[in-house]
Order: structure tokens, then C-alpha cells, then sequence
């Protein structure tokens, strides 16, 4: 019996093909499945094709069980940019592939958690929107995490 | 890959947030409006509750007032570990006004939150704090108490079914005339119960044991579990049902009439271990291996008298109360200070840096807020600052009084605050006071308003160095206005 493929389309119509058992590793895609047999193409509307490779790379790797948690954390290694890690986690949380998102979650907190405040809103592109009033109001609450 | 993370699912930014270490998180509130209501929202303090590590909470002497909690972060591998104690990482208990003449003299921790017993019979309220948001919870006396009844032993868990935080407590009638020469074990043993936000007590009837009153009950599947002293008891160990509020004997490890008596009650390997002693050597930690099952008790470790003997630091006493363990197989306990035991080696080592320690409990920070419990007594402290009166600096200038503080990560950046006092020899008080916050070099002017904390007591020319929180507080003459203060 030959395996069955299925193909994933990004939100610039791009189209992955991929392998039905690796790709049910994602649960949204598992669901798809059981439901209606997902004979056609799975549009993906809010990943774009560039993340979608990856999350492909990803479901296609080929680790023992034991090596796995090593093999995610050097992938999203491999992936330090911060807008990058944000796009692999968005596209992870609407697959619902937790052990990527985990890591890619943690390797984020890990780059962003030694920055100052200017580095953070930097790096996500944050506006910086409250008022010095309230930033006295958190600095008094927690005067002493200051 | 042009997104910013504001466009990003709120689940997403909750997940990296809950990921960051404690202090960082709070500075991230100052990031933006979202970022700050998602730290207070209720999924972020459950999230993080759940990936917070468990570190140790040490409740440490100092003279003359009830002391002070420090919180310490473990790195905990499987083959090493480290204690990390930063300094902010603490609460001074000096600073709730109600608690200021007590000491005192239990602990039980859950999710954050620490359950406080006091060593005074005149006060008999129980105190609930999150240390991280600085929030003290008053718990009025059990019913019981009122009828001249004493607590003996008290427990505090969380229902994992309702999330209902309970505090239980065991009370013994006074006064009741001695039956002969028998121990008072048929004395009133009654029990009471607090659930945290429906500000009362209720009673649970008569518990037939005696339940050891070293310190709180130490939870585990949503039991409270202690040692009894009934000698007749044919086991040790007394447990509480969280959910079904019911009190129940628990099989205890086999022993025979020449073994020492238990000690301590802790959890081991994410196990119900318990320890013996009494100054009988060797000390045996047993370990449930499997929770409820009598079989499974598994004597885990000996500490052995050459251990003992070999750590000159260890007080006579030899009562081993223990804490909790790490992946690496150490266990921590406390005899008047604070040990750890390495079992691959075995020995033991006082640690050092947490000196004066009372008593400590295994502690996971939350952000879980106490006022968030309906028809609660809730109170906030101000700032933790000790003040210590260390010199008299140079009369005559106009004194400027400098605020320092380092800190690192998110909105490190170091943070100088700078008070007028007006005149001469004269006192600083609250009102004469401005504050200057110099941050990259630009400043602005804060009008000196909230700051109970600042001491009263303080004359002009004093120079004063503040402890705790890891700032430090100077008084400087300087003869210009802060235009100098660059230099500084």
C-alpha cells in the first residue's frame, strides 16, 4: 500500500505535499482527516509559505523518540530570529503542534529575557501605549522587582 | 515576516511571558497596556503558576523583628544544581504593621502563597502572603478557639477538583482535668475548616488523632498529610482529604518497637517521604513509592552518625526536619539552619548564604492576587526598605538624597532618585521631600507622595545605608542643584 499524501496550502497559494502520517503529528490537520477524509488541498490562510517549509521540515524529520526533544531545540536553534520563532510559533499554535510551539515559545522567552524594555518593544515591534502615570502605578506595585 | 507580536494571538504572547524568569515578567508590565492587563489576567497566572519552578522559601531571623522571606531559584539538573539568591528576591515582614511585634513560628506553602502561624497565644489569626505581590491576607480565629480552645496543628492545600484554597486546623480543648496518668489523648481533639474567600470557619466534629505539630501539613494529591502521636495508633501518618474534608489514618512505614520515632513528613521524588531521629542515629528517610500503598514504603536514605559528626556546623540537637530534594538526590533540611544532604557522597553542608534560617518550605512564585478572594481582609505592604544609620555627612550644604538601584534584564536600566530637603539641620520629613527619577540622563520631576516607607527619623546630614532589595540608599551634601549630579 502506497502512503498517503496530502497538500497543504499556504496563505500565498503555495502548495506542500506531505505525507499523511507525518502530517497529523499536527492535531488541526489530524482533525481534518477524521472528518472528511481531506481529499483535497488543506488551506492553511494564515501561514505563509516561507514558515510553512519549515513546519514541514519539521513534521518530516526522521528522530528516535529519545532524540526528539534535542532535535526541536536545535531546530528552533537553527532559527534564532525572533520574527521568524513568531511566525513558527503562530503557524504551531494554529497546527496545534505543542512540542514546537513549546520550543519555540521558550527559545523567544530566552532571546527577549535580557532586554530592556526599549529592546523588547524593538524586537516585537510593540508601541510603547502607557501613560508615565501608569508606569508609576506598576512601579509602585512592584516597587521591588525594580 | 513583518508581524509584530501585538498581532500576534494573545496565547502566544501569555506563553512567552509565562516562560521568563519572575522579575523580568513584571518588568515586561511596563512593555505596553495589553502586556500589563495579560499579567493580572487569570489564564497568564495560571499558565505560569504551572511552569513555575519550585524553589525554597526561607524564613530568616533577623533581631527584633519577625524577620524576613527570602525566595531562593534552584537550577535543578539531573546531575548538578545551583541555588540562586538574588537579593530582591525577598520580603520583609517587619514592614505589615500587624505582624511587626510577632515572630513566627509556622509555614505552609501552596501555588505561591504561604500560610503563616504566629508564635503568640495573645494573636491567633492566620496569614496568608504572596510574597511576590506583596499581599497579606488576615484569616480570623477558628470558631473553636473562642471557646478556650488552642490550635495545635494546621494544613493548607488547594482542592485540585474545585481550586479552592482550604485551610485546616486542629484545636484541643484547654483546661480539660487529667484522666490519671494518662496522656491526654482522649482530651477534645476538634478540627475546623477555611475555604479562602467565604470568610468563615467551619467545624468538622472531633478527629480521634493527635496530629504533630512541627509545622504545617505537607500536601500531596490533594492531601494534607502530618505524623500523629497516638502511640496506640497502628499508623503514623493522619491525612486530610482536601475535597471530601475528612480525616483518615495512612499507612505508615513498617517499624518495629526499637525504632526511632518519626520526625518529619516532606515530599521526595514527587513522593510522601518521612524521616526519623530524635537524636538516635541512624537517621532513615523512607519514600511511598507508590502513593497509599503500605508495601511500597522504600527506605530511600540513611544519614548516617559519621555524617553527622563529620558536619561541625550541625547542632546537637540532630532533628532532622526536612524540606525537599532536588533531581540530583539532595535533600534539604532545616535544624536551626538551613542543610543539605548529598547522598552520593554522604555528607552534609550548611548552606552558607542563607544563614539564620528558622524554618523554609518548598516554594513555587504565583502571581495569583489575594484580593481576588471575595469578603477577604487584604492587605498591601509598601516598600520593603530597611533603613540603617551608618554616619553623619557635612553640614551646611543643601542635601540631596540619592537613590540607587541596580537592575538587570527588562527595563535594567539604573535608576537614580534624587529628594530635596529643604534647609538646615532641619528634619527630613515625608512632606519636604521631591523626588527626581534621573533615567538616561533625562529627568523628571516626581512629586513626593505615597512613600510611607521613607523614615521619619531622619535629620539632614545623615548619611544612610538602606539594606534589603538590594539598593542602596546614600545622603549627599552636594552645594548645587543636580546639574552637578552628572558626575556623581
Amino acid at each position: 500500500m502506497s502512503k498517503k499524501t496530502l497538500t497543504l496550502m499556504s496563505k500565498d497559494k503555495q502548495l506542500f505535499n506531505i505525507e499523511e502520517h507525518l502530517a497529523v503529528q499536527s492535531v488541526t490537520i489530524r482533525n481534518m482527516v477524521k472528518e472528511d477524509g481531506a481529499s483535497s488541498v488543506i488551506p492553511l490562510p494564515r501561514v505563509d509559505s516561507e514558515t510553512l517549509a519549515l513546519v514541514i521540515e519539521y513534521l518530516n524529520r526522521q528522530q528516535a523518540p529519545e532524540e526528539d526533544e534535542d532535535y526541536v531545540k536545535k531546530f528552533v536553534d537553527e532559527r534564532g530570529e525572533i520574527p521568524t520563532l513568531l511566525e513558527l510559533a503562530q503557524a504551531a499554535l494554529d497546527l496545534d503542534i505543542k512540542k514546537l510551539m513549546d520550543a519555540a515559545c521558550m527559545k523567544v522567552a530566552d532571546l527577549i529575557k535580557d532586554f530592556t524594555l526599549e529592546e523588547v518593544r524593538e524586537a516585537l515591534r510593540i508601541e510603547n501605549d502607557r501613560t508615565p502615570e501608569e508606569e508609576k502605578a506598576i512601579r509602585d506595585e512592584f516597587q521591588w522587582a525594580f | 515576516m513583518d508581524r509584530s507580536m501585538e498581532e500576534l494571538p494573545t496565547e502566544l504572547t501569555i506563553d512567552v511571558l509565562s516562560r521568563l524568569p519572575l522579575k523580568t515578567i513584571i518588568r515586561c508590565k511596563l512593555v505596553c497596556k495589553k502586556w500589563r492587563n495579560l499579567v493580572s489576567d487569570s489564564s497568564f497566572v495560571n499558565l505560569h503558576l504551572s511552569r513555575s519552578p519550585t524553589g525554597l522559601l526561607i524564613h530568616q531571623i533577623v533581631k527584633g523583628t519577625p524577620g524576613i522571606f527570602k525566595w531562593v531559584d534552584i537550577e535543578d539538573k539531573v546531575d548538578d544544581h545551583r541555588l540562586n539568591y538574588d537579593p530582591l528576591m525577598s520580603f520583609d515582614i517587619n514592614m505589615v504593621p500587624f505582624l511587626r511585634n510577632y515572630l513566627i513560628n509556622k509555614m505552609g506553602s501552596v501555588n505561591g502563597l504561604i500560610c503563616i502561624r504566629l508564635a503568640y497565644l495573645k494573636n491567633e489569626n492566620t496569614y496568608i502572603c504572596n510574597p511576590v505581590t506583596r499581599e497579606i491576607m488576615t484569616i480570623s480565629i477558628p470558631q473553636y478557639y473562642k471557646q478556650d480552645f488552642v490550635v495545635i496543628a494546621c494544613g493548607f492545600g488547594v482542592s485540585s477538583v474545585t481550586g479552592e484554597y482550604k485551610l485546616v486546623v486542629q484545636t484541643l480543648k484547654r483546661n480539660v482535668p487529667l484522666n490519671g496518668n494518662k496522656l491526654p489523648w482522649g482530651r477534645e481533639l476538634v478540627a475546623e475548616v477555611y475555604t479562602l474567600g467565604t470568610g468563615q470557619w467551619r467545624r468538622l466534629g472531633r478527629v480521634p488523632y493527635w496530629l504533630d505539630d512541627c509545622n504545617f501539613g505537607v500536601v500531596l494529591n490533594d492531601h494534607c498529610h502530618w505524623i500523629i502521636s497516638n502511640r496506640n495508633a497502628h499508623e503514623k501518618i493522619c491525612t486530610f482529604d482536601l475535597n471530601k474534608e475528612t480525616f483518615q489514618l495512612f499507612p505508615s512505614p513498617p517499624r518495629e518497637e526499637s525504632d526511632n520515632d518519626f520526625r518529619s513528613l516532606a515530599v521526595v521524588k514527587g513522593c510522601l517521604c518521612i524521616s526519623d531521629g530524635g537524636g538516635r542515629f541512624p537517621i532513615t528517610i523512607w519514600v511511598m513509592k507508590e502513593y497509599g500503598i503500605k508495601k511500597s514504603w522504600h527506605k530511600e536514605v540513611v544519614i548516617t552518625e559519621e555524617a553527622v559528626n563529620r558536619c561541625r556546623e550541625l547542632p546537637y540537637s540532630y532533628d532532622v526536619y526536612m524540606i525537599g530534594d532536588l533531581k540530583d538526590g539532595t535533600i534539604f533540611f532545616m535544624d536551626e539552619d538551613l542543610f543539605a544532604f548529598y547522598p552520593r557522597s554522604g555528607t552534609i553542608e550548611k548552606i552558607e548564604a542563607l544563614k539564620r534560617s528558622q524554618s523554609g518550605v518548598p516554594y513555587r512564585p504565583s502571581f495569583l492576587k489575594l484580593q481576588n478572594f471575595e469578603s477577604e481582609r487584604v492587605h498591601r505592604t509598601s516598600s520593603p526598605m530597611m533603613t540603617k544609620i551608618v554616619g553623619t555627612f557635612l553640614e551646611n550644604w543643601h542635601l540631596w538624597f540619592l537613590f540607587f538601584q541596580w537592575s538587570y534584564g527588562v527595563g535594567g536600566q539604573k535608576v537614580l532618585v534624587v529628594a530635596e530637603t529643604f534647609g538646615r539641620n532641619r528634619c527630613v520629613t515625608r512632606n519636604s521631600l521631591h523626588y527626581m527619577l534621573v533615567q538616561w540622563k533625562r529627568w523628571h520631576l516626581y512629586k513626593q507622595s505615597d512613600h510611607g516607607w521613607f523614615p521619619n527619623h531622619l535629620g539632614c546630614g545623615t548619611l544612610v545605608e538602606a539594606q534589603g532589595c538590594g539598593r542602596i540608599l546614600i545622603f549627599l551634601g552636594l552645594k548645587s542643584r543636580p546639574k552637578a549630579l552628572g558626575a556623581v
